[in-house]
């Protein structure tokens, strides 16, 4: 990754407009408040939001300007965590707030020093990424990509075009008094084109452009026009797609988005909260060989321009890149800061948390598989009978038994080494040991998603980045239709 | 924290609320402003957790929101912040004003026609819990789940154990005459426990959920079902590649019937991606299945009596005797497909619903099954409701004999087309009744033949 922007620095200013407190009596109430506790910090962030949606030729949603500010106050001692949150910032509520959550308190803490970062590089835009275009522009520009798309085939039963954009402003203080300032821009814009052909069957197909970035590339004509085209290349493969097989077969998952089989198979697994429990079925593995050797598995919140990367985690650590599997060795798990301090080791830059009402957690960034070297038009021509998975659809984990499910919107039978006709419908079941295990062989062609990929965990959902080459697994169940 | 009263909330927001729908609507005169519609909300929570016995962490915290639509003939923009300073509210909404002449015309977005707004009677439901617990006696009920849970044989710890409480309050105003108030409470409670034996961990959970504490389900009961359901699931195998026939619990049952009101929804017939789409009036289900969704049940969790487009929100058939007999639609749906809203523009767009009792025991619904598999419950994979495509993975135990078994399997696909699926259930006699039950939509123990598994 060459790029690298000059560091922009930012102000805590527009944090303390209509309120009594300022930066300095704020410090001082959080620093008082985190007295005698082992963990915590002060989080408050200002987001704002907008989005447009046309479907059918109408916009069905046209909402811009809209905002939400609050703040939360977090106190930790072992493994007790009181937190309290509120949306009015000022002296009254912010003491309310600390009162609340200190009450978890017993006693004296151990006073371990704590670890924060310093934002060194800048990995995205820090201005607000919905101004650049202004409203009457970005109708103009929703109405030219569904203009579009519509006039790409005479099939076309109905286009939609949703595209929302979210500015979001954070400032933490941690114990040590330092105060963390960041603007986490997100632009995204979906296209899904439904074909309807003579007998009324009908198939969708999407695409999905932008991440963290600005508005602007979300409206570039060349980016949307070429998602308008995967869009209905994807519901014309549907349209002739027959339901997949089921039972056990081979399988290659395509570069890219694929990867969100490794975040569910494996990332979660990895968390440090389930690990400190030995609730993972990676517990007690650190220094095991886990997967094949072929495996080199990573998770970095500081690529520059990736939909998962973030100046500093919402504990105000620095992220970094972190080897989690190494040549199949289990080398490490992602780590906030309660569960790296309550298992003796460095916060890895992985605390995570949905907004200002909610806990931070042990979460993903940006993950991916490291490349291998395998040329991907190898791997597939080494398939006899079995399925080369193109888009991935969504899945979840049990990370205590490992066992994942993952639908693929599309797939294709490959025989021979040759891919052949599309197929839907299919489930792939499995457990995440089993498949990393199972890798035969990994691409050189690692490519990272930029504009799918959010990920819940407890109710809380956040935006992640994913990746990986083309990989083969063999022997994985895949659930299908076909008779 | 003391728990606000509906009055109180009313009393603090209502001012606000009329004053900038009176500002939007003087004032937004100069730029064609015709209506608005004010909405504020709050909502107030706790959650507290336990872990080995003791407090893990508590959270509290409070959220308001005002949400605003302005409406100039056709023209229609709408935003919301979470901030309750009038001064902010009054600017957000003139940038908006300013800006509503560059939107785009849908008329099927105006505000419910004036006659037709709800201005009855309406019923009074329950759904405020005027008696909260304090905090400790919410640990309490945790702790003793854990201690339920734990008592299990075969339970190795818990991966969480919480009770959470909410308050939920709102206030909406518009020109067309819409004034409604409301407020409830509501408990959640969760446990998601652990099991381990010499092969590996399983992890499986219960919840509960009511709008009154005293109707939560006995922390006992909740902590000791968690705990069996973890150990049910310890040493699962995935089963052959065959076609059988398969049973759902109450909770597979009420994910799989939960199909049907995707299925029926407006958006979706709307969009011409539902099967059902040209079957109003046809049958669609065996003839054994009626979706009866009911909001007027005291207490009920999913309970609604006006929904947000100022629409009574009423008792309605969608499923009877197998026949399907209306789409769930908002206003605007209705409007776009000519037919009557069906009032439930509000939360997930569904109430309280019941797959009304077949006539069978779940005994003698299972008695001629050789061998099938009695499913606990369905997680990801895919269901589309446009092709009638369903392959979810599920786990559960092996049905012998006309025996639910012991035997453990996981790891498998339940694959089948939703037109012959729904076609091909029977119904045990055993529907739970609201508000008691843990489902939103409660489902009788439902038999379905000539599945495909997808295993081994």
């Amino acid at each position: 990754m060459g790029f690298v922007m000059t560091v922009q620095k930012l102000s805590a200013d527009a944090f303390f407009k209509n309120t009594d407190l300022t930066l300095l009596s704020t410090t001082a109430i959080v620093q008082a408040g985190l007295k005698g506790a082992d963990y915590g910090e002060f989080y408050h962030e200002i987001s704002e939001s907008e989005m447009l949606v046309k479907d059918k030729g109408q916009y069905t949603t046209v909402s811009v300007g809209n905002s939400e500010a609050g703040f939360g106050f977090r106190v930790g001692q072992q493994e007790r965590v009181g937190y309290s949150y509120a949306d009015v910032f000022n002296e009254a509520s912010l003491k309310n707030a600390v009162a609340e959550a200190r009450q978890v308190l017993e006693g004296n803490s151990t006073e371990k020093l704590q670890i924060f970062g310093k934002v060194e590089q800048q990995l995205y835009p820090l201005q607000n990424p919905m101004t650049a275009i202004d409203l009457a522009g970005k109708i103009q520009k929703i109405d030219a990509v569904e203009a579009f798309a519509r006039g790409l085939d005479a099939a076309i039963s109905n286009v939609t075009v949703s595209y929302s954009a979210r500015s979001n402003a954070v400032h933490i203080i941690t114990a040590d008094g330092q105060s963390l300032v960041d603007n986490r821009p997100m632009a995204s814009m979906t296209i899904s084109i439904q074909l309807t052909d003579a007998d009324g069957k009908n198939e969708t197909g999407v695409a999905m452009i932008g991440g963290r970035s600005d508005c602007t590339e979300v409206f570039d004509e060349k980016t949307y026009k070429a998602a308008a085209q995967k869009a209905l290349h994807m519901a014309k493969e549907l349209m002739r797609a027959e339901e997949a097989p089921a039972g056990i077969m081979d399988v290659v998952l395509s570069p890219g988005w694929s990867a969100v089989l490794l975040h569910e198979a494996v990332g979660h697994g990895l968390e440090g909260d389930f690990n400190r429990r030995s609730i993972s079925v990676y517990s007690g593995k650190i220094g095991q060989q886990v997967a094949s050797p072929e495996v080199t598995v990573i998770d970095q919140g500081d690529m520059a321009g990736e939909r998962g990367s973030i100046h500093f985690d919402d504990e105000g650590t620095k992220p970094q890149q972190n080897v989690l599997i190494e040549n199949g060795v289990l080398k490490g798990y992602m780590q906030d800061r309660q569960n790296a301090f309550l298992m003796g080791v460095e916060p890895t830059g992985n605390g995570r948390r949905q907004s200002y009402a909610h806990v931070p957690m042990p979460r993903m960034t940006n993950t991916y598989f490291q490349n291998g070297t395998h040329d991907p038009a190898d791997i597939i021509e080494s398939l006899k009978d079995g399925l080369y998975i193109s888009d991935m659809g969504g899945g979840q984990v049990d990370i205590t038994s490992g066992k994942f499910n993952m639908n693929a919107r599309l797939a294709y039978r490959v025989r021979d080494g040759k891919i052949c006709e599309p197929v839907k419908g299919a489930t792939l079941v499995g457990d995440g040991l089993t498949v990393i295990q199972s890798i035969t062989m990994v691409g050189n062609d690692l490519s990272l998603e930029k504009s799918a990929g959010s990920c819940g965990k407890n109710g809380q959902g956040i935006v992640v980045g994913c990746g990986q080459p083309t990989i083969k697994v063999s022997n994985m169940t895949v659930g299908g239709m076909q008779k | 924290m003391t728990q606000q009263t509906e009055k109180e909330f009313i009393n603090e927001v209502r001012p606000l609320a009329e004053a900038l729908r009176d500002y939007a609507i003087t004032d937004g005169k100069t730029y064609g402003i015709t209506d608005v519609k004010i909405s504020i909300s709050a909502q107030d929570k706790q959650t507290n957790a336990v872990e080995k016995g003791a407090v893990s962490s508590v959270m509290s915290g409070k959220s308001r929101i005002v949400g605003i639509t302005l409406y100039a003939g056709d023209k229609i923009l709408s935003f919301s912040k979470n901030t309750m300073v009038e001064d902010d509210l009054r600017a957000a909404i003139l940038s908006n004003m300013k800006l509503i002449h560059l939107a785009p015309e849908n008329k099927d977005r105006r505000l419910l026609e004036k006659e037709k707004v709800y201005k009855g009677a309406v019923k009074d439901l329950d759904l405020f819990d005027q008696n909260p617990p304090d905090q400790k006696a919410m640990l309490d009920y945790a702790k003793k789940v854990e201690a339920a849970a734990l008592a299990e044989q075969g339970v190795k710890t818990t991966r969480s154990v919480s009770i959470t409480k909410t308050a939920y309050y709102s206030l909406t105003v518009a020109t067309n005459g819409i004034d409604v108030t409301k407020s409830s409470t509501m408990y959640s409670a969760s446990a998601a426990v652990i099991a381990e034996d010499a092969k590996g961990m399983q992890i499986a959970g219960e919840g509960s959920f009511a709008r009154h504490f005293s109707d939560m389900a006995d922390p006992a009961d909740l902590g000791k079902i968690s705990g069996k359901k973890a150990v049910s699931k310890l040493g699962g195998v995935q089963p052959a590649t065959a076609v059988m026939p398969i049973v759902l619990d109450h909770s597979a049952a009420s994910q799989f019937f939960s199909i049907i009101y995707q299925a029926l929804d407006g958006a979706e017939i709307h969009k011409g991606s539902s099967f059902f789409k040209d079957k109003l009036g046809q049958a669609v289900l065996s003839p054994a299945v009626t979706l009866v969704d009911d909001p007027e049940v005291l207490r009920g969790v999913s309970s609604s009596q006006i929904d947000a487009a100022g629409l009574k929100t009423d008792k309605v058939t969608f499923i009877e005797n197998g026949v399907l007999k209306c789409f769930n639609a908002t206003l605007r749906e209705a409007r776009l497909l000519g037919i009557e809203p069906t009032g439930r523009e509000i939360g997930n767009g569904t109430t309280n619903g019941s797959i009304l009792p077949g006539t069978q025991t779940q005994a003698e619904l299972i008695a001629d099954i050789k061998e099938g598999i009695y499913i606990h419950g369905f997680s990801g994979g895919s269901v589309n409701v446009n092709n009638g495509t369903h392959s979810r993975q599920a786990n559960g135990v092996m049905i012998k004999d006309g025996q639910i078994t012991n035997i453990a399997v996981d790891g498998f696909v339940v694959s089948g087309n939703l037109k012959e699926m729904f076609m091909n259930v029977s119904l045990a006699n055993d529907t739970p009744a609201h508000p008691s039950t843990m489902h939103s939509l409660a489902a009788p123990t439902t038999r379905i033949n000539g599945v495909t598994i997808a295993g081994r």
